[in-house]
């Protein structure tokens, strides 16, 4: 699904990832671990065709991705570190308006929320939640997607253990779609997920 | 799941901006403030010669509604630049020139709108001629746009940077306007031809429109990098 071939990004002539390779599935998860400044989120971002100044070769389903051909943004959705949520926007509104163009019906948008707790803030301000609730609105977006590949950084950070739960609950259920994930973290998060050193 | 159409996602950016903006009061506030305050004070600092007050009217004009649009740069990109809403943006697959253009026509309508109504109080303080209202508003309409798509490109040069950086990059650019505007303003309360000026606005409108957007949107992306 997902084929990473010598992969090298640059920052100021200064290498960040270096003849990077890797494959990832269909229905898998792959968590990238790495100590901070390590790459991490700099993959990601390659990935995804954000920076500039890498080499290599990313095939998604067999065809090679490029700038131009926008395949492999087409078909994933990316969580960053930071959230794209706009303070002055409510739960509902961030979601409805986000910049990830969704398209869902309102009982589902519902149904997400409930899956992360945050029924009962809907209608509140995100500049009024706390960190972890900020992450969980950006999670309940995971299900309003057709995406087939998740690229998300540190889905686990600011989480507590019902929101670390209802994360792998939620890639439980989509890697049983067919989905695939890509995380990355600092230590590896589940026994059954496959792992990635950058360092 | 169905995709959204290019006009929904369109519609739900102006949605989101003009949204944001109306519960942060200080992004149309500020400039509108500055502009009042600009206004204000020239006839109080000059006195009441009503004909001076004609002379100078369309140059003090254009000149506050230059620095106020200059005031809301930053605000352009920076927030969704750290926020990560900017690359939500690249990697949406909607032809990003597009988006940069909502996102410009919207900040117009937060900045540049307020001051195309404040001008009216301008007419007022300068005991400008009513004849010529029409021809300062439509040249505020299309030099306000025109400043907007330029203060959008500056505002990109100068990602994560100074206000300062962007104004110094825009200034030199926003001289033409500046001087088609208060030449257009001026020729309609001279009572003469007045209408070559608009239309060399308008035409810069819709060159600086296309061709800015595409130079924002290179510029946001090499700067996000």
């Amino acid at each position: 699904m997902l084929e990473v071939n010598n992969l090298n990004c640059f920052r100021s002539n200064e290498s960040i990832l270096s003849d990077l390779s890797f494959s990832l599935d269909k229905g898998e998860v792959l968590e990238i671990i790495g100590t901070n400044g390590s790459g991490k989120t700099t993959l990601l971002r390659t990935l995804l065709g954000l920076i500039k100044e890498s080499q290599g070769e990313i095939k998604w389903n067999g065809n090679l991705v490029t700038r131009e051909n926008q395949i492999l943004t087409s078909e994933s959705f990316y969580q960053g570190h930071s959230l794209a949520l706009k303070g002055r926007l409510t739960v509902i509104e961030n979601i409805y308006l986000s910049a990830h163009p969704l398209n869902f019906e309102t009982d589902k948008l519902m149904e997400s929320l409930e899956r992360v707790n945050l029924l009962n803030k809907k209608d509140v301000l995100v500049s009024e939640l706390s960190v972890g609730q900020k992450k969980r609105v950006s999670i309940a977006k995971w299900l309003l997607t057709d995406a087939r590949l998740y690229l998300i950084d540190e889905p686990f950070s600011a989480l507590d253990d019902q929101g670390h739960k209802a994360v792998e609950d939620l890639i439980k259920e989509l890697i049983n779609r067919g989905c695939s994930f890509l995380l990355t973290g600092h230590r590896k998060s589940n026994e059954e997920y496959g792992a990635f050193h950058l360092d | 799941m169905n995709k959204l159409n290019l006009t929904s996602i369109l519609f739900r950016l102006l949605q989101k901006d003009l949204l944001i903006a109306y519960r942060k009061t200080s992004s149309y506030l500020t400039p509108l403030i500055f502009f009042l305050v600009v206004l204000t004070f020239f006839p109080l600092a000059i006195g009441s010669d009503s004909s001076f007050l004609n002379r100078i009217a369309p140059g003090t004009l254009w000149i506050a509604a230059l620095l106020s649009s200059l005031l809301a740069v930053e605000s352009l990109f920076n927030e969704d630049f750290n926020d990560g809403t900017l690359d939500q943006l690249f990697i949406s697959n909607q032809p990003i020139f597009l988006l940069i253009i909502v996102k410009v026509f919207s900040h117009w309508m937060i900045t540049g709108s307020p001051i195309l109504l404040a001008s009216m109080i301008g007419v007022i303080f300068f005991d400008l001629p009513t004849s010529s209202i029409f021809t300062l508003l439509v040249s505020l309409i299309l030099g306000t746009l025109i400043l907007s798509f330029l203060s959008a490109f500056g505002g990109a040069l100068s990602l994560g940077k100074g206000a300062i950086l962007s104004a110094i990059i825009v200034l030199p650019f926003s001289i033409p306007v500046l001087l088609l505007g208060t030449a257009a303003t001026n020729a309609a309360i001279q009572e003469i031809e007045y209408s070559s000026y608009l239309f060399f606005l308008g035409a810069m409108l819709f060159i600086v429109m296309p061709f800015i957007s595409i130079a924002t949107a290179e510029a946001l992306r090499i700067n996000s990098d």
